[in-house]
């Protein structure tokens, strides 16, 4: 059955076919892990704030 | 009624006389100008219940020219301190129905008191002005005020965040307040800045200017930049700011507070893929760039009125506060001039003090020429906007996305100005210039000796060709290691948040100085 007695216009059609080229093309992309594996609750003073402060020069 | 009794009632009877300023008269001419109270104003702005005022009472003490007849308890400024969202805030609110909110010695020294207390606490301070100025009657008692103000917002800036909203009338001197502070909201046909009012200017040089012309909302926000907001009515005003302090921490040494979300780092967006046009010259909206990458698409834009080719705002990623620094490709090609980098370099400064990461997006092809850029002073106001990457220490994360020529290139958060995650993606050109330019000094002698023009067209394409194959992409760049990786553009928002993640316990530290001397 023809594509057309589905649809009453073109719009349907161009999204169908976007929307396979995308699934088509998906083998192109430079697939990432998507989970950050770096834990929030390890306490460290490291990156303390104030030790970004500007810091007085020392007289002799 | 025992003697106790009486005293708690004459103090409820203070109170409730404190509370009504200039009295209902007065109160009732603010409400028909389309303006609040102070203590509306505050009230919008705190949490139910959580407001304490400090010096109710306070009055001032002038003698000349019948002062001493008439005496309002506060005198003409609320002051105190509160929460908003459950943050403690302190707070100042000029109050228009007591001497037109003019600035006493007693009424700067009420301020000055709450600045204080919020830098010995270490909470923000919002002001919000309303007043005719100098208190004249007060002679240089009044001016010794507005210096006093004044030199506390410079001991704050850079220590804990200081908002100032304009609801008013704020001329001459009293200016510089909110100049000092670190964000400006100027509410829409009520409110005007100026340092000489339109009768002077009229006097002085002749210029006939309107009040609205000479100071509005809407010239402050577009034309000289010294409002960073504006708001059509003082609801959306203080909404606005209630959001903006939430991107804030309390102070230099805090972090910003962290808003959860459901919208995961690992969100990819086919749509980036697509967003850069194969012509170069072609423009696209970076605001659909920043909504893909930050959480929730949701942006507090600064300055959105104001030098539009840069674009620098407030966002979340993975929760955490960032602040965007963007190129607009959509104007003015996003090309760099005076004014956009005298906003981002504000921005970066802020931003840095404040530790809030720094997430840049380079789309930009140089600067903006001419005589008008020249003499306005575009190298030394450029440099502003290097100065402030290249000092910050904050996580600094950029992605070049198009364009990143030349000097602009430099001044962008590239690597060597201590960029920490340096991406592009591999529409990205990271060049001297570009190649139209380029073929014009490379070849410029030998396109002049071809004559017939048709070859002379065919040897610019090709030379052109020729130096995009060889410069117009990212990996001369990554080759020598001036970015850490070239990235698909739709997996941006992932090594953006995890950039980030990497970065957050950072330190570095700058050489001991007692401040540094950067280009004003």
């Amino acid at each position: 059955m023809a594509l057309d007695d589905y649809t009453s216009g073109g719009d349907e059609v161009a999204a169908i076919a976007a929307a396979l080229h995308l699934y088509m093309s998906d083998s192109v992309h430079d697939v990432e892990p998507g989970i950050i594996t770096i834990r929030r609750d390890i306490p460290s003073n490291w990156g303390d704030k104030s030790l970004n402060l500007r810091k007085k020069p020392l007289a002799k | 009624m025992s003697i106790q009794s009486k005293q708690i009632e004459e103090l409820v009877q203070r109170r409730a006389k404190a509370r009504l300023g200039g009295g209902q008269k007065r109160i009732d001419a603010q409400h028909e100008k389309g303006k609040l109270t102070a203590r509306e104003r505050l009230a919008l702005l705190l949490d139910e219940g959580s407001f304490e005022e400090f010096d109710m009472f306070v009055q001032h003490r002038c003698t000349n020219f019948g002062m001493d007849a008439t005496h309002t308890d506060g005198d003409g400024v609320v002051t105190g301190q509160g929460t908003v969202d459950g943050r403690l805030v302190f707070v100042y609110a000029q109050d228009f129905t007591v001497n037109g909110g003019s600035l006493s010695k007693t009424m700067s020294e009420k301020i000055c008191k709450v600045m204080d207390t919020a830098l010995k606490v270490g909470a923000p301070v919002i002001g919000m002005n309303d007043s005719g100025g100098a208190r004249i009657q007060e002679g240089i008692d009044s001016l010794a005020g507005y210096g006093e103000i004044f030199e506390r917002n410079i001991l704050c800036s850079g220590v804990i965040p200081q908002i100032s909203l304009i609801m008013g009338p704020c001329a001459g001197g009293a200016v510089y307040s909110p100049a000092l502070t670190d964000f400006t909201l100027m509410v829409d046909k009520t409110s005007y800045m100026f340092l000489t009012g339109p009768a002077v200017v009229k006097s002085v040089t002749g210029e006939v200017v309107s009040q609205e012309e000479l100071g509005g909302s809407r010239v402050h926000a577009s034309k000289s930049g010294v409002a960073h907001f504006t708001a059509e009515t003082e609801e959306d005003a203080i909404a606005r700011i209630k959001c903006l302090l939430s991107y804030l921490p309390q102070n230099n040494l805090g972090s910003s507070p962290v808003r959860p979300t459901n919208d995961p780092v690992s969100r990819t967006d086919d749509a980036l893929n697509s967003i850069v046009p194969d012509n170069p010259n072609k423009a696209y909206d970076m605001y659909a760039v920043i909504r893909s990458v930050v959480d929730d698409g949701e942006f507090l834009e600064i300055h959105r009125d104001f030098a539009r080719n840069i674009v620098v705002g407030f966002a979340h990623v993975g929760g955490r506060s960032v602040g965007v620094v963007a190129n607009q490709p959509g104007v003015l090609a996003g090309v760099l001039d005076i004014n956009a980098s005298r906003k981002g370099a504000r921005f970066v400064r802020f931003c840095d003090a404040f530790n809030i990461p720094l997430l840049t997006l380079v789309d930009v092809p140089g600067f903006l020429c001419g005589t008008q850029q020249e003499y306005g002073g575009v190298i030394s106001n450029g440099a502003k906007l290097l100065y402030a990457y290249g000092e910050a220490t904050v996580p600094k994360v950029t992605v070049t996305l198009r364009k990143s020529y030349g000097g602009a290139h430099i001044v962008m958060s590239c690597k060597q100005l201590r960029g920490d995650i340096n991406y592009a993606w591999p529409s990205a050109n990271i060049a001297v210039m570009g190649a139209d330019g380029a073929v014009g000094v490379l070849y410029g002698k030998e396109i002049k000796a071809e004559e017939d023009p048709e070859k002379q067209a065919a040897l610019i394409d090709r030379k052109k060709q020729e130096y995009n194959d060889l410069f117009c992409n990212p990996y001369q760049a990554a080759q020598k290691g001036y970015i850490e990786d070239v990235i698909e553009p739709r997996n941006t928002r992932f090594r953006v948040a995890r950039a980030f993640e990497v970065l957050e316990g950072k330190r570095q530290e700058i050489p001991a100085k007692k401040h540094d001397n950067m280009p004003l």
